[in-house]
């Protein structure tokens, strides 16, 4: 039985989903997440105190030296709070938790790297002991990964996947090039009919994959530890009664859950 | 006293670009193999040409580096640990790594090989630095998208090894951060098959799916970096290795622009690094290169400036005509291995590792045989021309 763990869209939306029958929230730290809903570590602290669920703060942004003492700052703070985990991108945090002596656990979120058997080993011995799995790879490299190693797995099931992180102003630029206002706080390109989706930040550019939706498929992955929800840029929160009561839905957008990405140098061998 | 100068690295796709390259002045070269490496599209290097290209730069005390790079699925893994062996045994100066699992490997099996960190893990802060270094780990490659500031802060609070992109093309995303290519072309980029759709051309649309009405579409292409004039500042900061990108660039781009950092480099440590000096090499770099350059992270955030919104615009401003093989003094003939079409009246230059460039009107061509051809139109063909160097 998997664990199901949300990224709420909105504040306003965690007393609502916390009344599911869920295992726990991420919380993304104000200056730290690329998630929209960014909280301050105090708020994210209360919500720990207040509730039986598995809360996890995120810091997955790409870290640069001038971010390293709000993280130093954070990890301070947590260390003494009821909040349970920490996710993060940037080895440089382990680095920090390490030396701060903070005794949580951690989930390594890399998105589309380690994405095999013996780099999970690796950073199990390294001490991170829960990571998640890039959706870059098929649900039987997934389940290779499970069955061979000893890591907490987190698996994104529903959500928008960033695909693309730049430090660049991609849209400032491009409308002022084309000297016109940019007006929308959202923009999408196409591929395939596909829609990806653009949006700008004060720390650059993301581009997101179609919304992922593996709600027919999790029959599938029944092994994997913790299945995740991530509600960013969606309103839809009854999808999480979908996934609880096992339902199934039309039209769903699968990624690479089985599908192989091409190895080049293997196929020209 | 001595002062240790700093490395110029430069990429080579196969054997013949890594002799240009040390011909040139590179004092080492990074190689991928035919596994393991990013770049799938370059010739890349069986161990015979790894031991090949080892034994030719060890004998000219230079220094080789193998690419081990890619972001591994776990069906990806078999056979590396008999790889890295063979990459010990051939005695190769270092690995390029991204994926950690290596570093274990070395370590449990004893391999004597030193490990530098790819770009590709995007190595940004100096505790992520020491998060390497504490694993043994000799050199960092650290992301592009950093600047003086923060490069001479990592390197101050680490005393880390630090090598930094110094000229060619840039990723538009942090490395590792980027599967564009994979959702658009299902080619996996951290494995070797990036179809570059950064560079592409798309109509952009609001959030309620109006499209943005301009002749120029959106695209995140970036233009290229060139930190000629830069080269100072980054000597004097602590860098301790300058890399050129581009493994599948031809022989004549990776010969004029490491023979052009190369001329710099020293000319600085020789205190002969003067403004006029510095304009003509750039002008240099700017003659070789197709899409446009700029110092990018350096010493502010990218604007629209950095950014290319012409489409690819990757049309060649010059041809690599051949390799001048020959000349004989005597008979003031050139001997050419042809590479491109040309003909008896165009202008073309010459230039060399130790020669100043000139430019000179073909005059007839004669083939092995020693028949008139004035035209060249055969690559490999062996051709004869005269030219009288005291004329130029």
């Amino acid at each position: 039985m998997n664990n199901l763990v949300v990224i709420p869209n909105k504040k306003e939306d965690i007393k609502n989903i916390l009344k599911k029958d869920i295992h726990g929230l991420i919380l993304g730290i104000k200056g730290l997440s690329i998630y929209p809903l960014e909280l301050d570590i105090e708020d994210i602290i209360e919500i720990a105190n207040n509730t039986n669920k598995e809360i996890t703060v995120a810091m997955n942004k790409m870290i640069h030296n001038k971010d390293l003492s709000l993280v130093r700052e954070v990890l301070g703070k947590i260390k003494t709070s009821k909040i349970k985990k920490i996710m993060f991108y940037d080895l440089g945090i382990f680095n920090i938790c390490k030396n701060m002596h903070i005794d949580k656990e951690l989930i390594l979120s890399e998105e589309h790297l380690n994405a095999s058997i013996s780099s999970n080993k690796f950073y199990y011995d390294t001490g991170i002991k829960n990571t998640f799995i890039t959706s870059d790879i098929t649900y039987e490299e997934l389940l290779e990964i499970k069955n061979n190693t000893k890591m907490n797995i987190y698996y994104t099931v529903y959500g928008y996947l960033p695909i693309f992180y730049s430090r660049r102003y991609l849209l400032t630029n491009y409308f002022k090039y084309i000297n016109k206002e940019m007006k929308d706080d959202t923009y999408y390109i196409f591929n395939k009919e596909l829609r990806y989706m653009i949006k700008e930040y004060n720390y650059g550019t993301i581009i997101y994959s179609p919304l992922i939706n593996l709600i027919n498929e999790v029959d599938k992955i029944k092994d994997i530890d913790n299945l995740v929800i991530d509600l960013s840029y969606t309103d839809n929160i009854a999808v999480i009664d979908k996934f609880i009561n096992n339902e199934s839905m039309d039209n769903t957008y699968i990624g690479f859950f089985n599908k192989k990405t091409i190895y080049k140098l293997k196929d020209e061998k | 006293m001595y002062m240790k100068k700093i490395e110029l690295l430069a990429p080579a796709g196969n054997l013949e670009k890594l002799k240009f390259a040390y011909l040139y002045g590179a004092d080492a070269c990074y190689i991928g193999g035919r596994d393991y490496s990013l770049r799938a599209n370059a010739k890349n290097f069986s161990i015979e040409e790894i031991k090949e290209a080892c034994t030719y730069a060890h004998n000219l005390n230079k220094k080789v580096y193998v690419t081990v790079n890619i972001v591994f699925h776990s069906g990806d893994t078999n056979g590396i640990k008999e790889y890295l062996k063979e990459l010990a045994k051939i005695e190769v100066d270092a690995i390029i790594v991204s994926d950690p699992f290596i570093i274990n490997i070395i370590k449990d099996n004893n391999i004597n090989l030193k490990v530098h960190i790819s770009t590709q893990a995007s190595t940004l802060n100096y505790e992520t630095v020491m998060f390497w270094k504490s694993l043994g780990v000799e050199r960092v490659v650290l992301a592009r998208e950093l600047s003086k500031e923060e490069i001479k802060e990592i390197i101050d609070k680490t005393g880390m090894e630090i090598e930094c992109f110094v000229h060619g093309a840039m990723c538009s995303s942090y490395s590792g951060r980027c599967v564009l290519s994979n959702y658009f072309t299902n080619r996996d980029a951290n494995r070797g098959g990036c179809a570059q759709i950064c560079r592409w051309e798309a109509p952009l649309h609001d959030s309620k799916m109006n499209e943005i009405k301009s002749e120029t579409k959106f695209t995140a292409s970036s233009k290229d970096l060139m930190m000629a004039s830069k080269i100072k500042e980054m000597i004097d900061i602590g860098i301790v290795s300058l890399k050129v990108e581009g493994r599948m660039r031809s022989n004549y781009y990776v010969a004029t622009v490491i023979n052009t950092y190369r001329n710099i480099i020293d000319d600085y440590y020789d205190n002969k690094l003067t403004e006029e000096k510095m304009n003509y090499y750039i002008k240099i770099l700017e003659r070789v290169a197709n899409r446009e350059a700029t110092v990018q992270f350096w010493n502010k955030l990218p604007t629209v400036n950095e950014q290319y919104y012409l489409g690819r615009n990757e049309e060649s401003n010059q041809d690599f005509l051949g390799i001048v093989t020959d000349y004989d003094e005597n008979t003031q003939m050139v001997t050419i291995t042809e590479r491109n079409h040309f003909q008896t009246g165009q202008e073309v230059e010459v230039f060399g590792p130790n020669i100043k460039p000139f430019s000179f009107i073909v005059p007839d061509i004669y083939n092995e045989e020693g028949e008139k051809v004035n035209v060249a139109r055969h690559p490999e063909e062996i051709l004869r021309f005269k030219l009288n160097k005291k004329s130029i």
